[in-house]
Order: C-alpha cells, then structure tokens, then sequence
C-alpha cells in the first residue's frame, strides 16, 4: 500500500511539473509483427540479470538492481519449467490440435502423477524437477506427438498445414534449400517463439543438418521420396519439441 | 490402514516420489559424481510401511521371563508386553517359534536377537547385519517418520526435507548404469542434487518395463534418433545465452535429456519382463524367492526380485524398495502384524541370499559383498497392547544396518526396560552413557552408513548428525 501511494504521489508530482501532459510515444517494438494469422508475438524475452532484486523505476526510465547497479533491461523472475498442465495445452496449440497420446487417452493425463503433477490428496505441489523419468516420457510425448501432426499434416491445405507449412514434400536441402530454410525460420517461431533471420546460419544450420540427415537416412541410397522427407520434419518437430527451449521459460 | 501397493496402479505410483527440486550448487561440492576408487557401491534401502513391531522383528523380549506377563490381570512390571502367546492363536509361524525357542519366542544368532516374526531365511545372515535398537523418532506421524528416515532430516512441517539417502547416495557416486536410482513405491527426494541423481520412481515391474521401453508406435528410424543426437550435442540453445542456467535449470534438463533416452534399454528391460510360467533366463530368480502365482510377481518377494534384478545386471546402483506393507495394526495385529513383517523379512533375506550368488563386475566379491543395507520403518508400536487387540504407534524404534563397512553381528543401543523407553550411548565405545552420550536419531544413522562408505554427509550438516564409529570398520 506504501508503494502504490508513493507511485501516485510521484505521478501527481510529475503530473504538476508538466505544464501539457503529453501521450506517451508509442513503444516500436522491432520484433511485434502482425501476419495474416494475426499479431506473432515474439519470445524475445529479457535477459534474466543477477546482481540482487530490482528496485524501484529510476528517473531514466532503467531498474536500479539491489546492489546498485543500473540494470539495462527489466528484471525477470529465475527460470522454470513449464507446469504439465502447460504442456498439455501448448503442445496441443503448436501442433493444430495434435497432442500426445497413449492409446486412447491424451497422454498428459494417462501418465499425471508420473510427470509429477499433484492429486491434492497425497501431493500438493507440482513437481517440476525436469527428472530423466519426465524427459523418458516427453520424449515419448514428441515423438508420438509428432507423428500424428505430420499425418494430419497430409490431408491439409498448404497454408493450413502445421509442420511443413512452407514446403513441399518434395522440397528437401539438395532440390530446394532456401523453401526448406523458409520453414525451419517458421517452426523456430512456432515452436520455441524465436524470431529467426534467414541469415542466422548459427541457429539454422543445425537444424538443416537434422532434417537433412534425417531424409537421407530414411531415404538410404534412393532418391528421397514424400515419405522420406516427411521423416525429416518429423524428427525435426521432435527435435524442437525436446528442447530446452520449448519446456523453460 | 492404507491400501496395499498391488492395489495401486503403476503410474499413479510412479512419481509420487519427487519432491521439490532445488537447483543449485551441490552442498556435496566436488565430491558430487567423483567416482569413488575401488570395489563398486551399491545401496540397498528397505521400507517396512506404517510402523512396524520390534518386539516381533528387532528388538524382542522373552516372553517367559515374568516380568513381561501379565500377573493377576496386572500390568507387566517392565510395562513391556511382548504377546507372543496371542500372535501364536492366529500366526502359525509365531506358534512354531514359541515351540523353537521353549517359550520365550526370541531367536538368536551370534550376538544378534530377533521376535519370532523374523524367518530363518534372513537370520542365516546374521552375521553380516547390525542391527541399531533405541532409534529416537521424535515423532508418532506417518509421514513425518518416514521421511525423516528417508532424507535424515526433521521434515517441515509434513514435507520432507532434503534429499533422500537413494539421491545422495547415487550423486555421489555418480550416474554409472541405465536406472542409476531405483525406487520402488519408497518416496524419494531431491533437494539441491544434480537431477540425474533423481530417483526413478516404479511400483512394480510393469512400471520398469514401461520406463525402459519407448512407447509403442513413437519411435523414430535409427538415423532420425542418431540425427537427433547429434542435433541435441551440437546446438547451443538460446536458453543459456538468455540467463536461463542461472539455476542450473538448463544444465539439469540437458542432462536429464539424455540419462532419459538412456533408460530406455529394451534389451535390459527384458530383464523386467515377469510373466509365468518363468523363461528361461527367469527361472533360477523366479526359484529363488519362491514366485509361484501372478500375486507374487507384484508383492515383497516380486519387487525383491526387480530389485535383485536391477543390483545384479548393472542396471541400478542403488534401489529403494518397500518390502512391508500394512502394518499399521492398531486392532488386527495378531493376524496382520507377523504375518506382514515374515514377508518382508523373508523377501529380505532371499534377496541377500541371491546377491551373495552374484559376482560384482571386476571384482572377485559378490554384490551383497559390496552392497550397503539400511532397513527402516517410520516408527515402532508401544509395547502394551491396547483394549482392541492391536498397538498403537511409539516413538522408539529400531533400524537393520549391513555393508562392507559395517560390522556384522553387532547391536549397538537398546530399548530401555520398563517400558522401551531411550537412553543415551556413547557412539565410539559402543557402551551405555546416560551421562555423556547421545541419543540416537536417523541421521546419525545416515551419517553411519555413508562414512562407512567413504562418502560424505555434509547435506545433512544441519541436523548435527554423529557417525556411529562403533558399527563402522576401521
């Protein structure tokens, strides 16, 4: 309560000092961009910074930390994982309405406990320790996962497609590289909300090389076919899904 | 009284294990997965669920001595009740050794003691054992008891506190096999360890099989899984340029990655893969504890064998394991209480039996040779029955200690007569010190077993903990 009237009493201050309020300039942020899907909101988040707890708004408009030291960005809370109940809902909207499944129950609820959510009868708190026996299962999750966007993938339009929305099946490193770039820039944004350059080799050529190993592997010494490129993406979304990435904020 | 774990589905089971995960610097320090020199080490930790009864198990008194019977209705002068002759009426096997041991109902080998409710096939090792009397609990709660015997530290309130013995265990001995942590419907505790530390989490053999195998039908091709290997090892992620591994956090789950994908070892699963009638390869464990129907491959002796399984074939180094269940007898005791502690000591001492067959790898010993043992339960029941027939809970308890360190045939402390009450021992000497010795607590015990293995206790520093020197070998 201290702090609110204190805010107020600097922003009647700062009010009075001003003869004309003006509106506040409108924040260009460089990296919001509106596609025909609507706004794509980018991950961009702030650097987490260290130093002690932020302090209180400085006249420069930057965050002075604990230890006194002028921050240059806003000050975040530490890392985590994401909960189950976040996954279950993220992956269902990163993959257009695919999800993990075992048999026929969505696998976030047949294996609840296992990932370490609470019952509220003997668990009360969620545990999110990212154990091997949670990634033995989320890797489960991906692949299964993965599998079943790919699939549905195929009965889609092109422009309605989830996992290889910019690219043809035939598309592939060696026939046409920069489509196949194309669509790694849009997966790193769908997936991970990363927006990539298409001149980020450092952040592109890995996953060209998985994907890219993943057809020829398949494909053996044959010309890749549909079905070989379509492994290719499919260990690419597994890839991107089983990042840390995609599970840590 | 709580539901049987047979009764419990696997995955409901499987991570109640857990707690809190703390990612930080490890209070191990450098030790942390520094291999120790030497013979392998394994952990074999053992839960008897819901209060067990030490005059039937560990600490027992002869039931023909006078002052433990009850005389013209009159409590016994020692206020001790050992009650042999009423488990007798409804326990054959607490019958046979009454008729054994000429009334008295404790059995002896060397220099150990134990209640009629422990069987010959865990006696025979005797020697090997130590068993800890006048274990001070400090508490009458179920929750509380177990965990602080498992993470040797007081729980906050009904949470646990630090890390198990399991966890700290295998971070210091690092992450070697396929199941580095094994446990079996025993909760399990992270706190401030590497994640890969972390305990498995399984109720029964299924589970294992699911754990150890990739789900049916989301598999990838063998050059998409190497790709995907080689993607994972090469690519920087943009987590830790962001601050994200302030914590550890990205650290942990790259590692938990990939021991993830290493539990996934279809040929060793089918080490796991119980069905009768027994394979082959499945008979001589099957023979050994004695699993003859489908109820068995799930029950004391079924997860005694997953365990035997996972110690002997380089699977796990250290497994936690319930072996009694049910025995919080607060009104059925004659029936449920020696019959629930024979099966559970009985599972054990097969177990012993069947490591000692076993040779640890690069070495000329067997696995029990180089396997450390605790056995616990939360706390134990008073020794005056109650007007229903059954115990209620006490707070002094007992606790079975074996490994290469620790000296066999030992018993060190004991509950007091009237009463079972605690005193204090001096811990080098191994005599009674009302004066100036301690009383004896769980993490002393913890404190006991890991500097007989040359490990360190500094996670548990906070609770003052003393080393038992005179259970450890010099």
């Amino acid at each position: 309560m201290n702090r609110l009237v204190s805010a107020c009493v600097v922003v009647m201050l700062g009010a009075c000092s001003q003869a004309v309020v003006q509106p506040p300039a409108p924040v260009k942020d460089p990296s919001l961009v509106v596609t025909e899907n609507g706004p794509a909101l980018p991950f961009d988040h702030p650097a987490i910074l260290g130093g002690g707890s932020a302090g209180g708004g400085g006249a420069g408009g930057g965050v002075t930390g604990g230890g006194g030291a002028v921050m240059t960005g806003p000050a975040s809370a530490g890392s985590q994982r994401l909960s189950v109940r976040q996954l279950a809902q993220s992956m269902n909207v990163a993959l257009g309405g695919s999800t993990w499944m075992v048999g026929s129950v969505n696998g976030f609820d047949a294996r609840t406990r296992t990932l370490g959510e609470p019952d509220y009868i003997g668990v009360v708190d969620e545990n999110l320790e990212p154990s091997s026996l949670f990634l033995k299962f989320m890797d489960d999750a991906a692949k299964d996962a993965c599998t079943r966007a790919v699939n549905a993938d195929q009965t889609k339009a092109a422009n309605q497609r989830v996992v290889y929305k910019a690219v043809s099946l035939t598309d592939t490193v060696a026939s046409n590289a920069s489509a196949v770039d194309q669509n790694l820039v849009y997966l790193k944004l769908r997936f991970h909300g990363i927006k990539v350059p298409l001149t980020d080799d450092a952040t592109l050529a890995p996953l060209r090389k998985l994907f890219d190993d993943a057809v020829k592997g398949a494909a053996g010494t044959a010309t890749p076919t549909a079905a070989h490129v379509k492994e290719g993406w499919r260990a690419v979304c597994v890839g991107l899904l089983m990042a840390p990435e995609y599970h840590l904020y | 009284m709580k539901p049987s774990l047979s009764r419990r589905s696997f995955l409901e089971i499987l991570s109640v294990a857990g707690g809190g995960l703390v990612l930080q610097q490890s209070p191990l320090g450098s030790e942390a997965f520094a291999l120790p020199a030497g013979d392998p080490k394994y952990l074999l930790v053992v839960y008897f669920s819901g209060g067990w009864d030490q005059l039937l198990a560990l600490d027992p008194r002869p039931q023909n001595d006078p002052q433990f019977q009850y005389v013209a209705g009159r409590t016994p002068t020692s206020r001790i009740q050992p009650a042999y002759d009423i488990a007798g009426d409804d326990d054959t096997g607490v019958a046979q050794v009454l008729t054994a041991t000429g009334g008295s109902g404790v059995q002896t080998s060397g220099n150990l003691s134990f209640g009629p409710a422990v069987p010959q096939s865990l006696i025979q090792h005797g020697a090997d054992l130590a068993i800890v009397r006048g274990l001070q609990m400090d508490t009458l709660t179920h929750e509380v008891g177990r965990r602080y015997l498992i993470t040797g530290k007081f729980p906050r309130g009904l949470v646990a506190s630090g890390s198990s013995l399991n966890t700290a265990f295998a971070a210091q001995t690092g992450a070697l096999t396929d199941v580095p942590n094994l446990a079996m419907g025993v909760e399990t505790y992270n706190e401030g360890l590497p994640a890969t530390a972390s305990a498995v989490g399984v109720g029964s053999y299924r589970d294992l099989l699911t754990v150890m195998q990739p789900q049916s039908g989301a598999t990838l091709p063998a050059a998409s899984n190497t790709a995907l290997s080689q993607f994972e090892m090469a690519t920087p992620d943009s987590c830790t340029a962001h601050g994200f591994n302030a914590n550890g956090l990205v650290d942990a789950f790259k590692d938990s990655r990939a021991l993830g994908r290493n539990l996934m070892n279809p040929s060793k699963a089918a080490l796991f893969n119980f069905a009768l009638p027994a394979t082959p390869a499945l008979t001589d464990l099957f023979t050994a504890f004695n699993i003859t129907t489908s109820a068995d491959l799930t029950n004391a002796r079924g997860r005694a064998a997953v365990a035997a399984q996972a110690l002997t074939n380089g699977v796990s180094q250290v497994v936690s394991v319930t072996l009694g269940e049910d025995l919080d007898d607060h009104f059925d005791w004659s029936t449920q209480q020696p019959a629930g502690l024979r099966m559970g000591f009985d599972a054990l001492g097969r177990l012993i039996s069947y490591l000692k067959t076993k040779q640890a790898p690069g070495t000329t010993k067997s696995v029990w040779a180089c396997t450390n043992l605790m056995v616990f339960s939360e706390f134990s029941r008073t020794p005056l029955m109650n007007t229903r027939g059954g115990r209620d809970h006490h707070l002094v308890s007992s606790c079975l200690m074996a490994g290469p360190g620790i000296k066999g045939n030992t018993v060190f402390g004991a509950s007091t007569n009237p009463g079972m009450g605690v005193t204090k021992w001096n811990f080098r000497t191994g005599a009674m010190d009302a004066s100036g010795g301690n009383l004896i607590r769980p993490p002393d015990l913890h404190a006991t077993l890991l500097k007989s293995m040359g490990l360190t206790f500094g996670h548990i520093s906070n609770q003052s903990p003393v080393p038992i020197d005179a259970l450890i070998k010099p």
